[in-house]
Order: C-alpha cells, then structure tokens, then sequence
C-alpha cells in the first residue's frame, strides 16, 4: 500500500506540474516565467520520482520494508469523513448547532463517553466558544441558514 | 444504544436552535425620533486588514462618528481583507443590507480597481450614495545623488529616471499618466512591495523618483528632505472646480500644472490632460468615501451626512486628525454630493477606456473594456 | 544612548504602563496558546484601546503582546503537533516526538527559556544596533535581497535530510503554491480559477494548520491513544531548563540568526524559525536524533522565533515596511497614536523606540515566567484520550483557520491542504521544505524580477551577492556529504515532520 500510494502522488503531482506548466504559457510574458521554470523543474524531478517509485515495485517485496508504520487507510478515510460530515454541516446549519451535534455523536459514538459527559463536554465547549469570539472579536463561517 | 445517541441529539439540537431563537429575536427598535438609538451598531466595512492607512482613518472617525451620529449608535469597523480590497466591496454590494446599519470606507486603490474594472469587481460606485469624503495629497520628489536635482533637470537628467511601482493596476497607474502629461522619459520598475519598500529602493538609488501620500511624505520623506537626501519636485494639486491649485498640505511646492508650464511653457491642456484631472480626483481630491448604498433609508444617509459636517467642525477631530491625514478638510454636506457626482460624471466609459488604452499600450495592462461590468 | 536608554526605563516602570504590559501579555498569551490565531487577531483585539493613548502606554500593551506570541504557542506545537502560530512550525520537529514520550514538560520547560534568552538577547541587540541598522537595511537591494531569498531556500537541502528528492520536490511543490494569486510583476492572477479568495494567495496559516494539524489529527483518532501514548510523565520543567542551560550557545547563535533575518525586510519571517532548526541540525554534532525527539530542536527555533520579533522592529519602525500581518498593525497603532515610523524613530521619536524595547524584555520575562508556571499543568493535555481530545481540535480548526480571511474558502482550503499534508505524511515525504518554499517563492519572483528589470545581468557581479552565492554553495555541498555516510540508516516513517 505504501509502495503503491507513493506512485500514485508521483503520478499525481506530476500531472499537477505538466497542468500548470502548460496553463502557465498562457500568463503574460513576465508573469510566465517563474511558473512554467517551476513547473519544468517539477516535472523533471516528479518524473524521476516515478520511474524510482515504479522500479521499487518491480523489486520483489521485503517484508521489513514493506509499509512501514503505515497506518491503516480505511480507518483514516473514516475520520477524515467525520471532518468533512462536520464542515458540511456547518455550511448548511451554522457553527454553532453543528458544533454540538459533531461533539455530541462522536463523543457518544466514538470516545464512548457516558451522555452527561458529553452533555456537559458540549455546554463548556459551546460556552468557551462563545466567550472566546466574544473577547477576539472571531467570525464564524457563514451558512445556508444564517445561524 | 443507537436510539438513546438520537434522542440525545435531538434533544440538543432542540436546545441550541430555541437558544439561537431566542439571540435573533433581539431586533431594533425604531420607535424613537432618530433613525439610530444607542442600542443600535453601524457596521464600517473596510476592505482591507487591520493597520493599514484606511483602516486606521476608519478607526480615528468611528469615535466621533458615534458621538455625532444623532442617537449615538455604536461604530464598528469589520476588516473583510482579500482581493486587493474588491472583496470587502464585493461583499457589501451583494450580500449587506440596505438597511442604514452597513457602510463601506473605499480608498484610492479600490477606486483606481473599479477606474480599470479589474477582475472580480462587483460593485459600482454609481449603486452608492456618499455620505463624506477624505482628501489626500500626492507628492514627487527625486534623489538628487541620483540624476534629478530639481525640476529642472526633469527633461535632461544625468541619469535615466526610474520610477519604482507596485503594478500598473495600482494608485501608481496615475503617476505614469502625469509623466506622460509632463511629456518624460522614465523607465517604470514594476513589482515592489509596497510603498515602504520602493521608499528604501528610492534612498539606495535603485529608482531616483518616487511618490508618496501626505502622511508618508510628512512622516518619512521630510526627515530626507532635511537631510539634502531627497528633493520635493511637485504635488498632484487638488482639483477644484476642474482646476488644479496647490495641495493645502504643500503650499511651498508647486504642483504638476506649474511644473509643466515652466517645462515647456505652456500651461497643460488637451485629452491628456482632463483625463489626469479626472482621474486625480478621483484618486486625491476624494481620497477615501464612507459609501451607504442607493437603497439605503434616507434617515440614516442624512444621519451620517450631518454627523460629517459636525465631526468636521469637532476642534478635538481636527487636531487629531492633523497628524493622521493632514491639514485637509473633510468633503461633507451637498459638497460631497456634488463631488462625487462630478467625479463619476468626468469618469465616462469613454474617459476610462481612454485610461486603460494607455496603459495597455504602454505599461503592459492586460486588456479590458471598461464597459463589461458584472 | 544609555542615558536615554534608562530615562525610558522609568517611563515604562510607572504603574499604569507595567499594568498594561501584563494585560497586552495575557492577550498575546491566549492568542499564542489558541492554535492557528496570529498576531493579527491579538492586534485587532487591543487597537481600539490604543485610541486615545499615549504612545508609551499603547506601546506597552500593543508589544506586550506582540512579544509573547511566540512564547505561548509553542504549547500547542510541543503538546499537539500543531502550529501555535505560523511562526513555531519547526519546534514540532521535536517537541512533539517529545511530548509523545511523555517528556512534555521538560520540552516546555526548555522552549521557554530559550525564548525568554532569545528575546532578551534580540531587545539587547536592538537596542545595539538601533543607531545603525538603517544603513544596514540600505545595502540590501533587490539583488542581495534575492541571493538571501535562494539563500532561505538552500535550506530545503538541510531539512530533507534522508530522501533529498522527496525534500526538494516537496520544495518545489510550495513554489508553485506560492505562485496561487497576483503576479508581483504585471497585473495577472495565476491559478486562482477566477476566485476572489485566491486573489492574494493561499494564507499561510491555512497552510499550515492544513499540512501539519490534519494529519496530526487523523493519526490520533487512528493510534487510539492518548498523546504520551502511556498514562503518566516523564520529565519536568526544571529538566527542560537545564537542557536550555547546557545548550547556552546555541540559544545565542539562534536568536542573532533570529534578529538578523528578522531585520532584512520583505522576506522570511515566517521561516526564521526552520532557518535556525536547519542550522543547529547541520551544526550539531551527533545530529541523528533530530526530529525524533531531541532537544536542541526545541531549543533552536524557539530562542529564534522570540528573537525575530526584535529584528523585525527595524523594517517596520525606521522604514515603516510592516514585515508581517502583527508588525502592520503595530504601525497602524502607531499612527492612531500620532507618531509616524520612520527615520524620525531614532531622533524626535528615540524614547518612544526606547520603551518598545524595553517593553519588549519585560514582556519576553513576564510571558515565559507565566508560561513555566503552566507548563506543567497544561503539558498534562497529552494525557487526555485522543478521541476525546480531536474532535475539540477540530472545532478549533474550523474557527481558527476562517479567521484568516472570513471566508469559506479558509476552511475548504484547510481541508484540501490537510488531505494534502496526510498523504504526505503516510508516504514520509518531509513537509517543512513545502513551507519554506510557499513562503519564499513570491520573494524569489519578485526580487528576482526586479534585478533583472533594474540592473539586467550586471547584479551577478555585486560583491555581496557573491559572497552569498558562495554561502549557499558551500550549504548545499555540505549537505549533500552530510546525507550520504548516514544513507544507510533511513529514519523509519513518521520520523520527519
């Protein structure tokens, strides 16, 4: 896994420097410059970073250096859907009210809190929060409802 | 256990909205003889971080904008930076409320980006009433160790005069048109920092000619000046009338049209030459515009106007002021009117198409119309 | 001067003024601790109360708070992996592995007194060289200002050390993130896909929260443990400052790397602190430890950060170039307060300058005293369950990180660069060259851009440039016969930050 997800972000950003490499012939002349040489450069030293990667995998595969400390993805995928859940929540329903849904499910859910701990968790957060903007003068993210 | 996690959830969501319901019932109360009460906030949008030269005017009048305004409301300053300053504009064309509680401070480099109709602008000035205006003055001066002197030396330096800008879709753009209307030869070094940085560049004679604002001049060019480090050659003047007379701020130094008339003679006349006037108002004479906009309620528009002419004549104000803006006197009352009026109506498409050609064709502004707003 | 020196002394000691000074500290302690919130929101914070001030009392608390920011964030990026400010990346590196043994408290312990040591020494330099720095600054013009920008970048060499491909493509990658908004040299925006958000560029500190809290998140939630990994610690504050201590040296030569590149304007600050990371691991011996856990990681950047504050006063007063987002503000509170930066700073205004710097070192002691004090409390956060601790994070985050421009694209751009910054982390590609690129990548552009147009090829030949372009030779060289006797000892993954 590891092996193969190097490859893939040497192939990734690759394709991310040929892209701009190419988007940047279009700016004009003294803004193309810089760009495109950074650009060419990273796409050089990707390349080489690929054709490395790819001979890595013909090698047959030592057991010691195969992923190491590799944390597993799914789980990773899982969690980073609990933050995008979360700031997708916010966008529809505000900080506030996603806030202490977020905390209160994962919480519940995740940390296997007892409910009056998390009961009490999302008050003292919410409150913090509150103050907190009040005294700094924070934003919070605008959203569909307006709250 | 999954059903007692919902009934949790429920319960909160329940608790926060009517928590919420209860905050946002909070609303104003008009019943009183002035538009705005003490209880009520007035909302200053500036389009730019914190520190900078608008935001620190905006945050100098928010006091005596409060003491002023009938009803004391309370004064707010809300930074939203980003964009070069279009998005504060942006934002409080499209998405605040006309409801007398939002006002924009603009400045020169929002106005010369809506002059250019720089990318992303979504606001029009002619979709704004003023409520007052800043002045502000401009002055050039060169480095006499490097080539320029005095006015004089202006068609024939010793060595070639280099102007140092930020980039062509700055305040700058109207400094390369009075080189053009005083008929020089400058070669323009695009890309500096800011006006700091292009200020060490002009003392380490990496450019020989350079502008600076009133309070930068006062501030850090006087002490040169002092120091036979730097020599004022002229000021941009303030248009009166469609006339151009000496900058209050500056009397000793004369401005660009004296200038040109010792150069070559003749006092400046032509296209050219009403396109810098225009221009220059817009940009000096009218420096910076606290903006409502056009459907903002009468009341509070005329609120604001008045607090402007008291806080004008405020001696505490004007002594304060003194040290941040310099000795100009607020544009306020029907003068602003008037003022704006004149500057939109002088800034035809026409007049501003003109502009960017000149710019397009000289100083490598990417090509646009004027016209294709929105 | 000395005489002036202690006249403004007594100005400062009045009761009033020192109360203001523990005020502008608590505010510059709680945005220092409160992940992702710079200078520029403590700023916002305390400017409407400078109105109306005199200036040595709007001075105290204006720099009360400024000075401390870097003391008080290194808690979150010792105990949480987590940038405290874009100013205190690289303590990462090896407070966290620290924290993560369990040792805390004594990479507190250390940080602070390197910081207070760093910002004392960086006031008494200032104080040194008040008189002559402006000539200092002149001899720096675009050409110098380059070949210092390749010299900022020459670093990206020392900081990957194990896989210098990975480093440098890493490196190039923050380049062209430092491309996103307007061209320095025409008017164009490049790669903004006509957003408005992108206009001025990515923000740093998105940036940062993005690549290093995310990953640091998600790895927590994954191990399912606390921080210490074990129930209790290891290792005390007092420890800590023995380390600071023995390593006396160091702290020095930090903090005049620090008030030196904090002096050079326009160009990295935000960096200062990988700069002297990148040269206590070169200069170090038995440098393997490095970024798993060893102390003089902390200690380096940390005595730099406080001590670039310091620097970073000569721009901004005697020129009036604000260097960051905080040293803008701090001249707009200036100018609210009737006094214009400038050359006048060291003659009509010299008192004024005089109690900054004085402030300046009252507020690093006050600051890294109330820090110690916490430290051992607060460094027991790294025994709270990660899953209980995350998601409070998180919300931190999303606040955090909107501050910087108000705008949704801050927390989509948070998003987008932590994905970012997790795969890399999983396939160990070291993120600090990616910074260091991002931030001087328009520096490079821009100055790179304004020698050619001003002086064509001829800059190439200025002495100082060559003496500079012979430095960086010389780091790349050594860092290159550096990596190779340890290339058959690959750091296992996780090792970089």
């Amino acid at each position: 896994m590891y092996r193969y997800l190097s490859l893939g972000f040497g192939i990734f950003i690759l394709l991310l420097f040929v892209t701009t490499g190419i988007a940047g012939l279009g700016f004009q002349r003294l803004a193309m410059y810089y760009p495109v040489t950074v650009s060419l450069i990273g796409t050089l030293l990707s390349l080489i970073y690929v054709i490395q990667q790819v001979n890595q995998l013909r090698k047959p595969v030592e057991a010691s250096r195969e992923d190491p400390d590799m944390l597993p993805f799914d789980k990773a995928f899982v969690y980073l859907a609990w933050f995008i859940g979360y700031i997708l929540l916010i966008s529809v329903v505000g900080l506030m009210v996603s806030t202490a849904c977020y905390l209160g499910v994962f919480l519940y859910f995740q940390a296997k809190m007892r409910w009056w701990g998390v009961l009490i968790s999302i008050a003292s957060a919410l409150l913090v929060l509150n103050l907190i903007s009040q005294v700094m003068n924070l934003y919070w993210p605008r959203s569909l409802l307006g709250w | 256990m999954l059903r007692k996690g919902l009934i949790l959830v429920s319960i909160l969501l329940l608790a926060v909205s009517t928590l919420f319901a209860a905050g946002g019932a909070e609303s104003r109360d008009g019943s009183a003889d002035t538009f705005y009460t003490s209880r009520d906030t007035l909302e200053v949008i500036v389009s730019w971080s914190a520190g900078g030269g608008t935001d620190t005017i905006a945050r100098l009048m928010a006091p005596y904008l409060s003491k002023h305004i009938e009803g004391e409301p309370g004064v707010q300053i809300i930074n939203v930076a980003g964009g070069g300053g279009i998005q504060g504009h942006n934002e409080f064309a499209l998405r605040r409320r006309p409801d007398g509680t939002n006002m924009l401070f603009s400045a020169g480099s929002s106005q010369i980006a809506y002059l250019l109709n720089e990318p992303g602008i979504r606001f029009d000035f002619r979709d704004m009433q003023p409520a007052f205006g800043v002045p502000a003055g401009a002055v050039i001066y060169s480095n006499p160790q490097a080539g320029v002197s005095s006015v004089d030396d202006l068609l024939n330096p010793s060595e070639p005069i280099r102007f140092g800008s930020i980039g062509v879709a700055s305040t700058d753009a109207i400094v390369l048109l009075a080189f053009d209307v005083l008929g020089l030869d400058v070669q323009t070094i695009f890309g500096y920092e800011g006006s700091g940085a292009i200020r060490v560049a002009f003392e380490q004679g990496e450019v020989n000619i350079n502008r600076d604002g009133t309070i930068g001049y006062l501030g850090n060019v006087l002490p040169l000046v002092e120091d036979g480090l730097a020599v004022p050659l002229f000021t941009f003047g303030q248009v009166r009338d469609g006339q151009v007379v000496r900058d209050p701020a500056f009397p000793d130094i004369p401005t660009i049209a004296e200038v040109h008339e010792r150069l070559h003679g003749v006092p400046p006349s032509g296209d050219t030459w009403e396109m810098f006037k225009a221009i220059s108002s817009a940009l000096f004479t009218l420096e910076k515009v606290m903006w409502f906009q056009k459907d903002a309620p009468a009341e509070a528009v005329q609120a604001v106007k008045d607090a402007g002419v008291k806080i004008s004549a405020d001696p505490e104000f004007r002594s304060h002021a003194q040290s941040i803006f310099g000795p100009y006197e607020l544009i306020v009352g029907d003068e602003i009117e008037s003022a704006v009026h004149d500057m939109l109506s002088a800034l035809s498409v026409e007049v501003r198409n003109e502009f960017i050609q000149f710019l397009v064709d000289n100083y490598g502004l990417s090509p646009r119309s004027a016209e294709a707003q929105q | 001067m000395f005489e002036a020196g202690l006249e403004a002394l007594t100005l400062i000691l009045q009761p009033a003024r020192l109360g203001f000074i523990v005020l502008g500290t608590s505010i510059g302690m709680i945005v220092g601790i409160l992940p992702g919130l710079g200078g520029a929101v403590g700023m916002s914070v305390v400017l409407p109360f400078v109105f109306g001030m005199d200036p040595y009392s709007g001075m105290a608390l204006l720099m009360g708070m400024v000075a401390v920011i870097h003391t008080a964030d290194t808690f979150p990026s010792v105990l949480l992996g987590i940038p405290g400010s874009s100013g205190s990346q690289a303590t990462i590196m090896d407070g966290y592995p620290l924290a993560k043994q369990g040792q805390a408290a004594r990479a507190l312990g250390a940080a602070f007194t390197s910081s207070v040591v760093g910002g004392l020494f960086g006031a008494v330099l200032l104080f040194a060289t008040v008189n002559f720095a402006r000539p200092l600054v002149l001899a720096l013009r675009s050409p110098e200002l380059f070949m210092l920008t390749i010299l900022g970048l020459s670093m990206v060499g020392v900081l990957s050390r194990g896989s210098a491909l990975k480093g440098v493509l890493a490196g190039v990658l923050g380049l062209l993130l430092g491309v996103v908004g307007g061209a320095p040299a025409v008017s164009e925006y490049r790669f903004t896909f006509n957003s408005i958000y992108l206009f001025d560029g990515i923000p740093l500190p998105v940036l940062a929260l993005g690549l290093f809290a995310l990953p640091e998140m998600i790895e927590l939630l994954i191990r399912d443990t606390n921080i210490a990994g074990k129930a209790e610690l290891t290792g005390s504050r007092l420890q800590g400052i023995k380390d600071a201590v023995k390593y006396r040296w160091l702290i020095i030569r930090s903090s005049f790397i620090g008030v030196l590149v904090g002096m050079v304007p326009g160009l990295g600050g935000p960096v200062v602190d990988w700069i002297a990371y990148g040269i206590a691991v070169r200069t170090s011996k038995n440098n393997e430890n490095f970024g798993k856990g060893d102390i003089r990681g902390v200690i380096a950047p940390e005595a730099a950060n406080n001590a670039k504050e310091c620097g970073a006063l000569v721009p901004t007063m005697l020129f009036g170039i604000p260097g960051s987002s905080t040293t803008a503000i701090l001249l707009g509170g200036l100018i609210l307060m009737g006094i214009e930066a400038g050359p006048r700073m060291v003659s009509t205004n010299l008192p004024v300058m005089l109690t900054i710097i004085w402030t300046l070192a009252i507020a690093n002691v006050i600051g890294a005293l109330l820090c110690l004090s916490f430290a051992g409390l607060v460094s027991k956060v790294s025994l709270i369950p990660g899953k209980v601790l995350v998601p409070f994070l998180m919300v931190i985050m999303v606040v955090a990180s909107y501050q910087s421009t108000r705008h949704w694209g801050d927390v989509i751009t948070f998003l987008i660069i932590g994905l970012l910054g997790w795969v890399m982390k999983s396939i160990d590609w070291p993120r600090a060259p990616l910074i260091i690129g991002f931030v001087l990548s328009t520096p490079a552009e821009r100055y790179l851009h304004l020698s050619m147009s001003r002086y064509g090829f001829s800059w190439m030949s200025f002495p100082i440039v060559i003496v500079i372009a012979v430095i960086v030779v010389v780091i790349l060289l050594y860092g290159t016969a550096g990596k190779k006797h340890k290339k058959d000892t690959p750091p296992p993954g996780g090792g970089y930050v």
